[in-house]
């Protein structure tokens, strides 16, 4: 990670500095110094210490540790760096990490503190010193001294770096909701191989998400990071439909109306539909008569053209069909029948998840059997409808 | 009510919607359905018949005697030309060969038979063997027509750039029709143009033709109406000749040449100086229908219903003249026949104005 930051400090990219003032306050023998963890940052100062501890048990070596610590951390407070408790916490690769060693030894009335700087990037020692005293009265002058001369170090550093003082917001907290049950959504790095979940993410950044549930259809969110405590609640996602009923209305058969199954043995691609018809030659005349008409039919087709996110989608469907008439003359009724061929029939739809508006031009071919009525001849129909999924 | 005004009120698509549909506009019509679809009363296919037909030139008229109504139809079937007469109810009546065209068909009396061509039918539609009748299988010419009975025909005529409308001459049994005058006593003439009254066509520059002239409508009280469409350089005149007898037209030898003039006293049976009415630019069909009280044209592309009182325009139907129907209307004006020339059917459908 410190790697990647120097990297991208070269690569001249946007430039921030982190001081991460790491305090290793042990007994010099100690070699497993601890670490005292302290937030430097800017504007805001904050610290945090996973503890201090000597490495020869003296009775007041809690009092002074918390001493020490609590110097730097005032210290450090004035700077307008940011500190960070954890190296974690690496708001991102732009910053320059700059780590503080503090090490002292306390033998009986003699005190010994030394101070380093070092960048954690590149290794090179920034800065530092020894200060040695008596722990006593002049102990506290003694800390003082390196905590002055660290900070005044560190100041020396921070001038030299002047994008530390626009060091970028990052994203801390980011939610995610699905309104799916078993919904998921994860970021799409092979998208972008940059964006790294355990990389935090700038203010203004964007990420992609994928957002996935069963029997719906995937889809990328693109997300604009524009805060550091963010929640997205991801739209619903568009539904498998692989039935749907079919409500139309054709404007040549106005007293009529038609309804029918669409299944899709490849949703959103291919499709078979059954429908029915029934409509009346019926003017609101006098000396009109209710005629019967009762109109069934066998599509299959394809989309031509599906634009989900433009609510645009574009269909044919050639099939055949047969339309039976009834009239109800003097003699009784007479009923035909008139086989006819789907030549064309084409939809423009606007396909929303569970309804499709639609309006559907068909091109019907009438062969003219004796047993017909209608006129041999092809003809265009304009029908209005609407595609209801369902589902189980 | 106030409810439903302004739901309209506050919905103009909806008015235009209900208008469109109203209006019969050709997007809320079924453009496979066969015109009048939603009319018809009867239907009949001639197969059911036997008859096998061809597809080829046919026609059809109606003939009404005032009291049965028959429908003619001259159709090609595979022995030649066929007459078939079909009762109001589309059942078939008599079928009969060649019989000269059905130009000239008119009934020969209120309640009886009429002749086709040179056939004599009966009061039922049945052929009358025998001999034939004076309408001895001789065509008409083209801007005449003819009235008559089973004795006697009389043509009627308007000569060409003529401004004058000639009846007769009349022929009975055994004349020679092709004879231009058999019997010089019979014509008589009324000149169409007897103006300046009002009403009266004007003068024309290049006289009238004489476009449709209607069957006899008779009647029980003997009266006769003959209804005219006379055309006149694309303006259309309809109009009425009134007798007071149809014997004195048709049935009674009017031997005295005096009685042929018209103004005489002896010609009394004319009711009135015939009277026109121009009629609203129809489709310049040349055919046409003449009921009591209508005129009804064919055109090419739709049928228009005119006022016989006024040629005002009552009505109107976008009917394309094509190639898979036929139409004739009653004379009547109640029904109108419809001839599906692809599968041979017929229709009967009422009145749609």
């Amino acid at each position: 990670m410190i790697r990647r930051a120097t990297r991208r400090i070269t690569q001249g990219i946007a430039l921030c500095i982190l001081c991460s003032f790491a305090a290793g306050i042990a007994a010099a023998q100690d070699t497993d110094a601890r670490l005292i963890s302290v937030l430097a940052g800017s504007p805001s100062v904050a610290a945090f210490s996973d503890g201090v501890e000597e490495y020869r048990a003296v009775p007041d070596r809690e009092t002074f540790e918390t001493l020490l610590r609590n110097l730097f951390d005032t210290e450090f407070s004035a700077l307008n760096v940011r500190v960070l408790t954890d190296r974690r916490l690496v708001a991102s690769e732009h910053e320059t990490v700059v780590s503080v060693l503090v090490r002292y030894r306390l033998a009986g009335q003699s005190l010994t503190i030394v101070l380093a700087l070092v960048d954690e990037q590149t290794g090179e020692g920034l800065g530092g010193g020894v200060y040695t005293g008596f722990a006593d009265l002049g102990l506290v002058r003694i800390v003082r001294q390196a905590v002055s001369d660290g900070r005044r170090q560190l100041e020396d550093i921070v001038d030299t770096s002047p994008a530390l003082r626009t060091i970028p917001e990052t994203l801390v907290e980011l939610s995610l909701t699905s309104p799916h049950t078993r919904g998921t959504l994860r970021f799409q790095e092979n998208r972008d191989p940059v964006f790294r979940t355990d990389i935090p993410f700038e203010i203004g950044t964007e990420i992609t998400l994928l957002h996935r549930a069963p029997g719906f259809y995937p889809r990328t969110e693109t997300l604009r990071i524009d805060a550091p405590v963010m929640r997205f609640e991801a739209p619903e996602l568009e539904p498998v439909i692989q039935r749907e009923l079919v409500y139309s209305w054709t404007t040549n058969r106005p007293l009529g109306a038609g309804a029918g199954l669409r299944v899709y043995p490849l949703p959103r691609s291919l499709f078979l539909e059954l429908g029915a018809h029934t409509s009346s030659a019926y003017r609101f005349r006098s000396g009109s008569q209710f005629t019967a008409n009762f109109d069934l039919r066998l599509n299959a087709g394809g989309y031509l053209y599906r634009a989900d996110s433009r609510r645009f989608a574009l269909s044919v469907a050639p099939g055949a069909g047969v339309i039976l008439t009834t009239l109800p003359t003097a003699a009784g009724a007479s009923t035909f029948a008139d086989p006819y061929v789907v030549i064309a029939s084409i939809a423009a739809e606007i396909p929303y998840p569970r309804l499709a508006p639609f309006a559907r031009l068909d091109v019907l071919s009438y062969a003219g059997g004796n047993g017909g009525f209608f006129t041999p001849g092809v003809y265009t129909y304009l029908s209005l409808g609407v595609r209801q999924a369902w589902t189980d | 009510m106030d409810r439903l005004m302004m739901i309209f009120a506050r919905r103009p698509l909806l008015i235009v919607f209900c208008a469109l549909l109203l209006a019969g506009c050709p997007l809320f019509r079924d453009p496979a359905s066969p015109p009048f679809s939603d009319r018809i009363e009867a239907v009949q296919s001639l197969s059911e018949y036997g008859i096998v037909v061809r597809e080829d030139w046919s026609e059809m008229r109606v003939v009404n005697n005032g009291v049965r109504e028959f429908l003619i139809l001259d159709a090609p079937v595979e022995d030649g030309r066929r007459l078939l007469v079909l009762n109001s109810n589309l059942s078939l009546a008599d079928t009969s060969v060649d019989t000269g065209g059905i130009r000239e068909a008119f009934p020969v009396g209120y309640g009886a038979g009429f002749v086709v061509g040179r056939q004599l039918f009966d009061e039922n539609g049945v052929r009358v063997e025998g001999p034939d009748p004076v309408f001895n299988g001789n065509q008409l010419d083209s801007g005449e027509a003819a009235v008559g009975n089973t004795n006697e025909i009389v043509r009627v005529r308007v000569d060409e750039g003529s401004s004058v409308l000639t009846i007769g001459p009349r022929y009975t049994s055994g004349d020679d029709y092709s004879d231009p005058d058999p019997d010089p006593t019979v014509p008589f003439t009324i000149r169409l143009v007897d103006g300046p009254e009002e009403g009266d066509p004007p003068e024309p520059e290049f006289g009238f033709r004489l476009r449709a002239f209607s069957n006899p409508p008779a009647s029980a009280n003997s009266e006769v109406r003959l209804g005219l469409v006379l055309e006149n350089s694309g303006s259309f005149w309809a109009g009425s000749l009134s007798f007071s007898d149809v014997s004195q037209l048709f049935s009674t030898p009017v031997g005295d040449e005096a009685a042929l003039t018209i103004g005489s006293e002896t010609y009394s049976s004319l009711l009135s100086v015939p009277t026109f009415s121009s009629m609203d630019s129809p489709d310049r069909s040349d055919e046409f229908t003449i009921t009591p009280n209508e005129v009804i044209s064919l055109g090419r592309d739709r049928h228009e219903i005119f006022s016989r009182s006024n040629g005002e325009l009552i009505a109107t139907r976008v009917v394309p003249r094509d190639e898979y129907f036929l139409y004739a209307y009653s004379p009547t004006g109640r029904h109108m026949y419809m001839l599906d020339r692809v599968r041979w059917r017929v229709y009967r459908v009422s009145a749609w104005w």
